[in-house]
């Protein structure tokens, strides 16, 4: 039995899409469908184009990651990467995220000690 | 039929991004990037083609909407650079003012600007109060600045002017500016009510009797200064400001118009030649209804053929409704 259905699990995510894009692009340069690619195949999560390349732009204009065209095969295609302001942005997002976390797990981790205890009783 | 389909749903999305050439090129470029490569990947996987091209465009939404999305960084990072250069400018000329009214010889030998004599005594403070406020009544705006001991308050029933709400702040900042000492130091934050009348409250000002200072209003909002020349000199200032800010705006438009005119070229062009390609189905589709009607008298067999050649024909036929509608929907050219 799944706790959370579909749109529960994508709610959970909203808010740190920016997050996700700018650990993908840690790794190195990307262009658009890859990132989209990496962030599905490393959270389960799909970002939609639609959403992807509003946010990717932004990004851009905001100074937290840089693009650059290259043609590779005949085909002109946008790289994005990250900037020193994009991995200083990212620390910081990350460290935010991991705060929340530990504190929702310190709600939740007692509370699993307690639901199994009880079971063990029953 | 993929290429079709991207490049109709690209065209669209070109239609209503307000933005150069240039960048819209370079948006459809990289958003065709992805849909190829979506496509091929749905491919790969066993999705029928047609399916897989609806999947890869369905995975965008709606193109107005991202239009919107995509234009909007772009456009509130151009307002930000209008605002930085116009304030970088309008920031010097008003310092270049300040020292004006700081250095000249009237100021220090009338009404003293100089800290010390804030600190005054009552019988200025009472002429100050007795010579009452300026006024300034331009058509329907009233802007009214009054002096007490230590602080000048300016008021003004002038709205927000529109389009140049971004010039405003700029002014009520020149304002801001006014009140610093020599050495650049704040010396007081104005505060600034953008919602309806505006109101800024100047303190520790060096003090004028409100005949010594220079007040008119420009495009909505009020200027103040100690002598005509700064006066003059901002003014001029803002005016080419507010000049500079409606020759972009009409350049652009005028862009954003030749391109939106080339792009319905382009998409009746596409529109077009699609009419032609289903008419031509529609033609073939007919055809064979007319053949396997003539079997369909002779085998009773033939009926299954029958009512899918009649279906095809409906199907052409409903496709090359869908294709005048678009042609229909698309703005007239002029030429």
């Amino acid at each position: 039995m799944s706790g959370l259905d579909p749109k529960q699990r994508r709610d959970l995510f909203r808010g740190s899409s920016d997050l996700m894009v700018l650990a993908v692009l840690a790794d190195g340069r990307q262009y658009g469908y890859s990132i989209q690619k990496r962030v599905r195949e490393a959270s389960g999560q799909t970002l939609k184009a639609g959403t992807l390349y509003p946010l990717l732009h932004r990004l851009e204009t905001e100074g937290l990651v840089a693009a650059t065209w290259e043609s590779d095969t005949g085909r002109d295609r946008k790289w994005y990467e990250l900037t020193p302001a994009g991995r200083a942005r990212l620390k910081s997002a990350a460290a935010d995220w991991q705060a929340c976390f530990a504190q929702m797990q310190a709600l939740i981790l007692p509370a699993l000690r307690r639901v199994a205890a009880q079971t063990a009783t029953d | 039929m993929s290429e079709h389909e991207f490049e109709a749903y690209l065209n669209l999305l070109a239609r209503t991004l307000r933005l150069s050439t240039k960048q819209r090129d370079r948006i459809a470029n990289e958003l065709r990037d992805h849909m190829e490569a979506r496509l091929n990947e749905l491919i790969d996987r066993g999705v029928d083609r047609d399916d897989a091209v609806l999947q890869a465009l369905d995975e965008f939404g709606d193109a107005n909407l991202l239009a919107d999305d995509l234009a909007r960084p772009r456009h509130q990072q151009f307002r930000r650079k209008i605002m930085q250069t116009g304030f970088a400018t309008v920031a010097l000329a008003a310092c270049a003012a300040l020292a004006v009214v700081y250095f000249t010889p009237t100021n220090q030998q009338g009404h003293s600007p100089q800290a010390s004599a804030i600190a005054d005594d009552t019988a200025q403070e009472a002429e100050v109060s007795a010579a009452g406020a300026a006024k300034l009544t331009t058509d329907d705006t009233e802007s009214v600045i009054e002096l007490t001991a230590d602080q000048i308050t300016v008021r003004t029933n002038a709205p927000p002017p529109q389009p140049a709400a971004d010039t405003s702040i700029e002014i009520i900042d020149v304002l801001d500016i006014l009140a610093r000492q020599p050495d650049g130091r704040a010396i007081n934050e104005a505060s600034v009510a953008m919602a309806a009348a505006i109101e800024s409250t100047i303190r520790h000002m060096p003090r004028h009797r409100p005949e010594e200072l220079n007040v008119t209003a420009f495009e909505g909002m009020l200027i103040v200064s100690a002598t005509p020349e700064a006066h003059e000199d901002v003014e001029r200032l803002l005016m080419q400001i507010s000049e500079h800010m409606a020759v972009r705006h009409d350049r652009a438009e005028v862009e954003r118009r030749e391109a939106e005119a080339e792009t319905n070229h382009r998409l009746r062009a596409v529109l077009l030649a699609e009419r032609e390609a289903v008419a031509a189905n529609l033609d073939r589709m007919n055809a064979v209804l007319a053949d396997t009607t003539k079997l369909s008298e002779v085998n009773a067999a033939s009926q299954r053929q029958l009512r899918e050649a009649e279906y095809a024909v409906r199907a052409a036929e409903l496709e090359l409704n869908k294709v005048e509608v678009r042609l229909e929907a698309l703005p007239r050219l002029g030429n």
